[in-house]
């Protein structure tokens, strides 16, 4: 069933620039209607585009992320038609002449990784949003003028969920790359997917996916449905919507609908020349890519799949895991800890690794604490709790807290033999084969040392005792 | 008697008159001109005092002023100010409150300001004929048109109501109806001149433009308007040259190409003027050569074709929903073709730029009417390396009677001899020449781009030794 699907995306992504593409408005999300507008971007008579330097840098690293040939030149044109959120009737886009071509993206589908040819990066201004009620459409301007680049995707995609993964790569390489923080939810990454099936070629456009899911069940949705008469018809290219509510996709237009842009050439504005010294300097902060990120993480640290996928998911995270292994850390643990306890204490609290009180390096040196058994894991872990509230360094802290007591043998002993002399029962059960009852009774001894004596010593005590 | 800018502003310098003084006695022959021949669409009195008081005042305290402080102006009503309404001469626009201020105008911020200047709507046309507002009357003959589309600005220096005044060429809208009107006009160099602010017709082709009785006049507005505006990406970096300083080197050793065209025929009388004009040039020092202009038809067929192409989406912005004209509707289709009331013929221009782009896909009319472009721009620098600059006339025809129902194809033909220069984007000058059934005819002045400062120069020396831009409607040379 996949051999013949052919999958393309659209993705449109807006720029993380302070100010619009052609005037100084504001882009901050959430302003109150209509506040951030001024006559260029209400397309007011008279006004001129003036091009936002800031965004074509933006734009610029955000191609050479995807591994784009940069165009020394490329230029602006009108796509003309009319619509309540188009102020000027026409959208200033790159579309035509773009910005950058020829790239390629990486991504894990499962075990396999695969690579996506990326047919062109170009730059265009956003329009206004629409909202529809039953007796009249609002619109706010906010958005319109907002700097947005589309990357299209050739449709060398045949599996939704590839789709869905390519998407989610995207949006951490971009995030990484500081281009856009792309929050679908916000609708500063939005999606169209085209998807066809061979032989008969026809297109399919589909609208309206306001996240990585929603992508690869509206393209399973036109899988599953292709063909059938009760849902839509396949004999000309069409546009359909994605019903999120009701899961299916309806018809928007068919081809002999869609509109004649008219693609004129912008005369207001001049060609963009992007110079070669530009495009070297803006090379240089080209982070790795995730995939890449996560592939040298499990390589080089002997991480697990899925730690280095969550590392490579939060750059922050991965760049403090290495500071902490360089401090010293065993890497296994460092992983184990940093996404276990910390990420834990992080998300109850709202922070991240940038307000949190404590350093790579202090928790290389409380896991050495731990696995020199200089203090028991689980006293480690209350180390932890109060490192991250008071940023006080593991070794006060233990101190502080009277930690890390050797429990001397003698009273491990006689702990030992009140716990043996308490369970017959359980003896009997080792003796009789039953590995879980040491474990039991290691548990029972550690009870009455309160956690604080190190469990694989008294197991093997323990053994000890028994096997005489 | 319209005192010359160059002596306005010095009696302003020296007090020999105020801001206040000379406004009001302009204000008077406004209300005159206006009567007889709808110059302005808006008259703006109030501002007009409050700017020339505030000038005074400045000046009193001793404040350092540009020169054309206190200098009243009228302006063409495609150019925003905020303060006042600007129409286009459109129905679309009647109540259209300007939300800022065209960059021109900033730059002339302490120009009291007469009016806003009647024209052609949305700035096509020859004439103002098509107008919402009325059409304007010509100074020299009140029944007949001013021409256009700044035909308004230019009927208000022929009759006295100001100083000088500013429009806007796309295809010859300042040169001609200064030649109708018996006025210096010019056009500055695409990117010379910031186009922020002046409502767009046809962008690769629009300019804003000076009228004023002589040459000197537009220079010394020329040096205050242009140079480069960071609100407007394509006005030139291109340093500004000193207008003023280099206007009385004459002619002397300049070489100029008459243009001769063959196919077309203009108004008996008015090439004889323009040779005539040509041989007084030559006694004066300059060398005149016989050159062909080839491409004349088909510039005015390219035009034709990239000028509403260009106004179909320039004008798409209007529909009713943001400001402007709004009818009542039900969906935004409805509001959209109810409140687009345009002339007829802005409506046939929008008509014929969408068929234009939409009706083949490989683009044949467009992309040849580019190419024709290119080869008329290719043909004036390939003239203007073996001239210093072109001579023809401004128009092929005097001014028309207002009643004249004139087909499309004659009306456009208006523009024949201006349009090259348009196309190309190249700086010209229209300046008076002489007179025919005693309606006046104008001469065209073509330079290489930049070169402003010839035309003037050139314009300068022409009005050195003529007498034509002193005569003033219903006057004779003095």
């Amino acid at each position: 069933m996949t051999k013949d699907t052919v999958i393309g995306l659209e993705v449109h992504v807006a720029l993380d620039t302070k100010s619009k593409l052609f005037c100084r408005c504001s882009t901050q999300w959430g302003l109150p209607d209509n506040t951030a507008v001024c006559p260029i971007c209400l397309g007011h008579p008279g006004t001129l585009p003036v091009l936002n330097a800031r965004a074509v840098e933006l734009a610029v690293v955000a191609a050479l992320a995807l591994d784009c040939k940069i165009n020394a030149v490329s230029s602006f044109a009108r796509k003309n038609y009319f619509y309540p959120d188009l102020p000027k009737g026409y959208q200033i886009t790159q579309q035509q002449q773009p910005l950058a071509r020829h790239g390629s993206v990486k991504f894990q589908a499962k075990d396999v990784v695969r690579e996506i040819s990326i047919r062109q990066v170009h730059i265009e201004e956003d329009a206004a949003r629409l909202y529809h009620h039953k007796e009249r459409t609002e619109i706010d301007f906010n958005r319109a003028g907002v700097p947005l680049i589309e990357i299209v995707t050739e449709p060398e995609f045949s599996r939704p969920r590839d789709a869905r993964l390519f998407l989610e790569e995207l949006r951490l390489l971009l995030i990484a790359a500081g281009v856009s923080d792309c929050r679908m939810e916000a609708g500063n990454m939005r999606c169209d997917a085209n998807i066809s099936f061979a032989p008969d070629g026809q297109r399919t456009e589909i609208k309206n996916l306001n996240s990585t899911k929603a992508v690869q069940l509206a393209l399973e949705y036109q899988q599953q449905n292709r063909g059938t008469s009760a849902s839509q018809s396949f004999t000309e290219a069409t546009t359909v919507r994605w019903d999120e509510k009701n899961r299916r996709t309806v018809i928007m237009r068919s081809k002999s609908e869609s509109p004649d842009y008219m693609f004129v050439a912008e005369p207001d504005l001049p060609n963009l020349c992007v110079e070669k010294s530009m495009v070297e300097a803006l090379q240089t902060q080209i982070p790795e890519t995730p995939l890449q990120l996560s592939q040298r993480l499990a390589g080089d640290y002997q991480l697990n799949d899925q730690q280095a996928r969550v590392l490579a998911a939060h750059r922050d995270k991965a760049a403090w895991f290495e500071k902490a292994v360089a401090a010293g850390a065993p890497p296994a643990e460092a992983a184990k800890w940093l996404l276990g306890p910390v990420a834990r204490h992080l998300n109850l609290r709202g922070k991240n690794l940038g307000n949190i009180p404590i350093s790579p390096e202090q928790l290389a040196r409380l896991i050495k604490l731990q696995t020199d058994r200089t203090i028991s894991n689980t006293e480690a872990r209350e180390i932890l709790q109060q490192m991250l509230v008071t940023g006080h360094s593991p070794e006060s802290l233990k101190k502080e807290m009277n930690l890390g007591r050797r429990w001397d043998e003698q009273t491990l002993v006689k702990i030992i033999e009140e716990v043996l002399a308490a369970n017959s029962k359980a003896i009997a059960d080792y003796r009789a084969g039953k590995a879980r009852a040491l474990d039991f009774l290691t548990g029972k001894v550690l009870q009455r040392t309160e956690g604080r004596a190190d469990p694989a010593e008294v197991t093997a005590m323990l053994r000890q005792h028994l096997d005489k | 008697m319209m005192p010359t800018l160059r002596q306005l502003v010095q009696q302003l310098e020296q007090g020999q008159t105020t801001a206040r003084q000379f406004t009001e006695q302009l204000l008077s022959q406004v209300a005159n001109a206006q009567e007889r021949f709808n110059v302005f669409i808006n008259v703006t009195e109030e501002m007009a005092m409050a700017t020339a008081d505030r000038v005074d005042k400045l000046r009193r305290r001793g404040c350092f002023l540009p020169p054309l402080a206190g200098v009243p102006v009228a302006v063409k009503d495609n150019i925003l100010i905020e303060g006042t309404i600007t129409t286009c001469a459109s129905r679309m626009l009647k109540d259209y409150v300007s939300p800022y201020t065209a960059t021109v105008m900033e730059r002339l911020s302490l120009s009291p300001l007469m009016g806003k200047t009647n024209m052609d709507e949305f700035a096509m046309g020859s004439s103002t004929l098509t107008s919402a507002y009325g059409p304007s009357g010509n100074p020299w003959d009140e029944a007949r048109v001013p021409g256009g589309s700044s035909g308004g600005s230019a009927a208000a220096v022929a009759a006295g109501c100001t100083p000088f005044a500013l429009g806007s060429d796309t295809g010859g809208s300042v040169r001609q109806p200064a030649a109708f009107c018996g006025v210096t006009g010019l056009r500055p160099t695409w990117g010379r001149v910031s186009r922020r602010g002046l409502v767009a017709f046809a962008s690769s082709l629009d300019q804003v433009g000076i009228l004023a009785p002589s040459a000197e006049d537009c220079a010394l507005v020329l040096q205050t308007i242009a140079g480069h505006d960071s609100g407007d990406a394509t006005s030139s970096h291109q340093p500004v040259s000193d207008y003023l300083g280099g206007i009385n080197q004459g002619v002397k050793g300049l070489t100029i190409g008459i243009l001769r065209d063959r196919n077309v025929d203009n108004q008996q009388g008015i090439d004889m003027a323009v040779d005539k004009a040509a041989a007084m040039l030559e006694k004066a020092g300059a060398t005149l050569v016989e050159m062909d202009m080839p491409y004349g038809k088909e510039a005015l067929a390219a035009y034709h074709v990239i000028a509403p192409v260009e106004l179909y989406s320039n004008l798409a912005r209007f529909d009713g929903i943001r400001y402007g004209y709004r009818a009542a509707g039900h969906s935004y289709r409805e509001i959209l073709e109810r409140s687009r009331c345009f002339g007829s013929e802005v409506k046939l221009r929008l008509v014929s730029g969408v068929n234009l782009l939409q009706r083949e896909p490989d683009e044949k009319f467009y992309a040849k009417a580019r190419q024709a472009r290119k080869a008329v721009t290719d043909c004036l620098h390939n003239m203007l390396r073996e001239v210093d600059l072109l001579l023809s006339p401004s128009a092929p025809l005097v001014a028309f009677s207002k009643e004249e129902k004139d087909d499309l194809l004659a009306m456009y033909f208006n523009d024949y001899h201006a349009i090259p220069a348009s196309l190309a984007g190249l700086p010209a000058i229209s300046l008076p020449c002489g007179l025919v059934n005693g309606l006046p005819v104008g001469m065209q002045l073509v330079a290489p781009a930049w070169s402003e400062g010839l035309l003037l120069q050139a314009g300068h020396a022409w009005q050195g030794i003529s007498q034509w831009h002193t005569m003033a409607p219903g006057r004779s040379a003095q």
